[in-house]
Parts: C-alpha cells; sequence; structure tokens
C-alpha cells in the first residue's frame, strides 16, 4: 500500500465534518478530538515511520504530535488544510527527535558495513521482494545516509509519501523552489550512492 | 540530447514524470552510452527500492497508540493557563512565539532591574544633590572643623553655669541658651577655622571655656556678637571656609 493520504486514514470525512469536529475541539470535546486522532493517526504514524524508521520512536513522536494538537487546535487557521496542519506539527516534531536522536547516539549510521548483499543489483525486483522489512529498512537509511536534514524530510514527504510540492513547502515553511532542490539533490544523492555501492564503475564525478 | 542533459533528467528527476518525448530522447542516447545507461539503471533502482519503501509500515498498536494519546489528553486536558492566554491571543490575532512567555519573562525581569536601577540612580543623584547643597554650605575640607567646633561648643554648653531659679530666670536663661545656639549656628555656617581660633576668641573676650561659661560669660559673649561676626566675616573673606 502507498502512503497516500486517501487510502490510509480510516474513514473518509468531508471537510464539513473536520470543521464540525475541530469547533466541538475548541469547545473541549475529547471525544471530537478522540475521532480526529482515529482519522489521522496511520497516516501520522507513516510520515513520522518514514523519517525515522523506528517503531519506538514514532510512537512517542505520534503521541506527542496529537498531544500538541489537542493544545494548539484554537491556532489553526483555515489558510491551510487541517491535514497538512497535523502533518506540519508531525514533521516539526520528527526533526526535534532527530536532533535529540543525533546527540545521543548515531542514529542515522552509516550501515555500508552491514551484511546487505548490494552486489545484487537494486533493479531486480525479485531481489527486492525477498528482502525483509529489516533490510529494506536498513537499505533506505544506507541510501539516504548522506541526505541533510530537509532532504530527508523532502524525500520521504514526495517520493515514498507523495505529496505534492505546495504542500511540502508549507509544511517545511519554505519555499516551492526550494522544495525542488531539495528533492532533486536527494534523489541525485542517493542514485550516486547506488551507483557506488553496485559498483557501477561511474567515477563519482557527479556529486 | 547532449551527456549532461541526460544525467541532470535521470539523476534529479522522477523518470516516470518525464514526458514522452524526453523520454524517448533519453532512451536514444543510453543506447549508444554506457555511462548514461548506469544512471538510467540508477534511477530505475530508485523506484524500485522507493516503490517497496512505500510499503514499508510500522508495527504499532494503534488501539494501544490511540489509548495512550486519549489519556495524555486527559491528564493534560486542563490546558494550562499559558495555552489559555496563548489561545486567546491568537485568536486575537497577536503572533505569540513559542518561547513569548520566556521572553516576557526576560521583559519583565529586565524592566524590573532597570527600574531598580533607576531608583538606585535617583537616589543616588540625591545623595549626590544633598552632598552638593551641603558643601555649598560647608566646603569638604572644614566639616572636621564643623565636628569639632559643635563637639567644643557642646562641652561649653555642658559647662554651662545657669544659677536663676525662678520662672522668670528661667525664661531668661532659655532666652540666653537660644540665642547661644543661634550663635554657635552662626560659627557652624561660617565655619570658623578650628577648634582653637574658637576657643583664642572666647579667651580674648576674657572668658575661659576649659572652666565652663556662667550665664554672664555667655550674656559677655552675646554682647560680643558683632566683633565674632566680624572674625567671622574675616574668615570668609580670608578663605577660611
Amino acid at each position: 500500500m502507498t502512503l497516500n493520504k486517501e487510502n490510509i486514514v480510516s474513514s473518509q470525512k468531508t471537510d464539513d465534518e473536520i470543521d464540525e469536529l475541530i469547533n466541538n475541539c475548541l469547545l473541549g470535546d475529547k471525544n471530537s478530538f478522540g475521532v480526529l486522532v482515529k482519522h489521522y493517526q496511520k497516516y501520522v504514524s507513516a510520515i513520522v515511520f518514514r523519517i525515522l524508521w523506528d517503531e519506538d520512536e514514532v510512537k512517542d513522536v505520534v503521541q506527542e504530535t496529537f498531544i500538541k494538537v489537542w493544545k494548539n487546535i484554537s491556532r489553526y487557521k483555515n489558510e491551510i488544510k487541517f491535514s497538512t496542519w497535523i502533518y506540519k506539527i508531525a514533521v516539526n516534531c520528527t526533526i526535534d527527535r532527530m536532533r535529540k536522536i543525533k546527540t545521543t547516539r548515531k542514529y542515522f549510521a552509516n550501515t555500508t558495513d552491514t551484511n546487505l548483499d548490494f552486489t545484487t543489483s537494486l533493479t531486480e525486483n525479485s531481489f527486492l521482494e525477498e528482502f525483509d522489512k529489516k533490510e529494506m529498512i536498513e537499505t533506505i537509511k544506507n541510501l539516504s545516509y548522506e541526505l541533510s536534514q530537509t532532504q530527508r524530510v523532502v524525500f520521504t514527504l514526495i517520493d515514498l509519501g507523495k505529496m505534492n510540492i505546495a504542500e511540502t513547502a508549507e509544511i517545511l515553511n519554505i519555499t516551492p523552489n526550494a522544495v525542488k532542490t531539495n528533492l532533486s539533490y536527494a534523489r541525485k544523492n542517493i542514485r550516486l550512492k547506488i551507483i557506488e555501492i553496485q559498483n557501477w564503475g561511474v567515477k563519482n564525478e557527479m556529486r | 540530447m547532449r551527456c549532461g542533459d541526460v544525467n541532470i533528467i535521470l539523476l534529479e528527476n522522477d523518470i516516470d514524470e518525464i514526458s514522452p518525448s524526453i523520454k524517448t530522447e533519453v532512451e536514444k542516447h543510453i543506447l549508444t552510452c554506457e555511462n548514461c545507461k548506469t544512471f538510467y539503471k540508477a534511477a530505475s533502482a530508485y523506484n524500485s527500492v522507493t516503490a517497496k519503501a512505500k510499503e514499508l509500515e510500522p508495527e504499532l498498536n494503534d488501539e494501544l497508540l490511540y489509548k495512550n494519546i486519549m489519556d495524555s489528553i486527559s491528564i493534560d486536558n486542563n490546558i494550562t493557563v499559558r495555552d489559555k492566554i496563548l489561545n486567546i491571543l491568537s485568536g486575537l490575532l497577536i503572533p505569540v512565539p513559542k518561547y513569548a512567555f520566556g521572553l516576557l519573562l526576560v521583559v519583565i525581569t529586565t524592566f524590573y532591574f532597570v527600574g531598580e536601577l533607576n531608583d538606585l540612580l535617583k537616589i543616588s543623584e540625591l545623595e549626590k544633590q544633598y552632598v552638593n547643597q551641603q558643601k555649598q554650605e560647608v566646603p569638604l575640607n572644614s566639616s572636621i572643623n564643623k565636628a569639632d567646633l559643635f563637639s567644643s561648643l557642646n562641652s561649653v554648653l555642658g559647662r554651662l553655669k545657669i544659677s536663676n531659679k525662678n520662672s522668670y530666670g528661667v525664661e531668661y536663661d532659655e532666652l540666653v541658651i537660644g540665642q547661644f545656639f543661634e550663635l554657635t549656628n552662626l560659627f557652624v555656617m561660617n565655619e570658623i577655622k578650628t577648634n582653637n581660633e574658637l576657643k583664642e576668641y572666647l579667651v580674648n573676650i576674657g572668658l575661659n571655656p576649659e572652666k565652663g561659661l556662667t550665664k554672664g560669660d555667655i550674656e559677655k559673649l552675646l554682647r560680643n556678637k558683632d566683633g565674632l561676626e566680624r572674625i567671622l566675616n574675616k574668615n570668609s573673606l580670608t578663605g577660611g571656609k
């Protein structure tokens, strides 16, 4: 299943229904908030997971995200979609967590030394199919190791999350052009990394 | 199409989103260029990996996570006063930065201390003014003399011998003492240069301060007030201050 908002949310809600739930939350209605949590929880979890690749961390960040949503819901303005607003909070919480992790342990360590067999072509889908979840996570972490924080988030939101440029720009509070640039760099870095670890013999002069 | 253009297309773009015409050009190019073919393979591998990664879902206990979230909300249900204020302010379209309260605290503390400092400066200014006032009246270099003078006069006063016992006498004595005080005040204000000068003057008019002054002595002193004032004026003119 792709990380697509439309097919991940547990039950579809119209914009009017969402607005009503928000208004109820403003009056302190926890049940309405519960409905919103159920509606967005899975997608938020997926976004955070694709950035951190650590389920224990994901639980904490998702919880923190929704607490912040509850506390700050009166600040939400209709200028952006409510989902975008929530993802913005989630991404900010994730970035905060990445910073904390970075200071406590070598989270995004280069995994080149792992036992993954990168000599087999990654283009062979049958080979990728054999990767278990852990191996796939290690592959992604390895490929995205050299990305900057922004590049990693942009890559996740767009190429792993199917968000568009404008929404990503809104979430990260940067310009659409900055998103495009970061995405280009992210793709280029990962593809060059693929060439490098696959030992395809192209000099790394494109970096 | 040149290698440089193909490289950029293959390394920085989503090959699935390349327009058909460009894609055809790229495919033509990679048939003859091994290097660019590698970039094409890398782009394809990228698509395979990301497609696979998109399928990865966190294995979370959604119900438990939901419960934890709702429990946290319940614990934290009573939105703090800080949050309420933030909400009200944000409702008023007043941008409130994340650390507004911290900033506010710093600002208040700063103002408080600046206020305190100003008060201190004001006090110090008042002190300065007071000292200046005092300086105008009594130069600093004569303040020791002033102290000496006072102690001298006090000792003189302590040895005053008032002998009248009737009510008129008491009233008269009070008058004499009052005048004497005025005189001593003149001493102070005009600053007789030294204590010795006072003693010398008292001796000159026939008084003996060492023995103590009688009422008659004081009356005598008062009668010589003019002479005394002349000496005082002389001291002023000669810089005795």
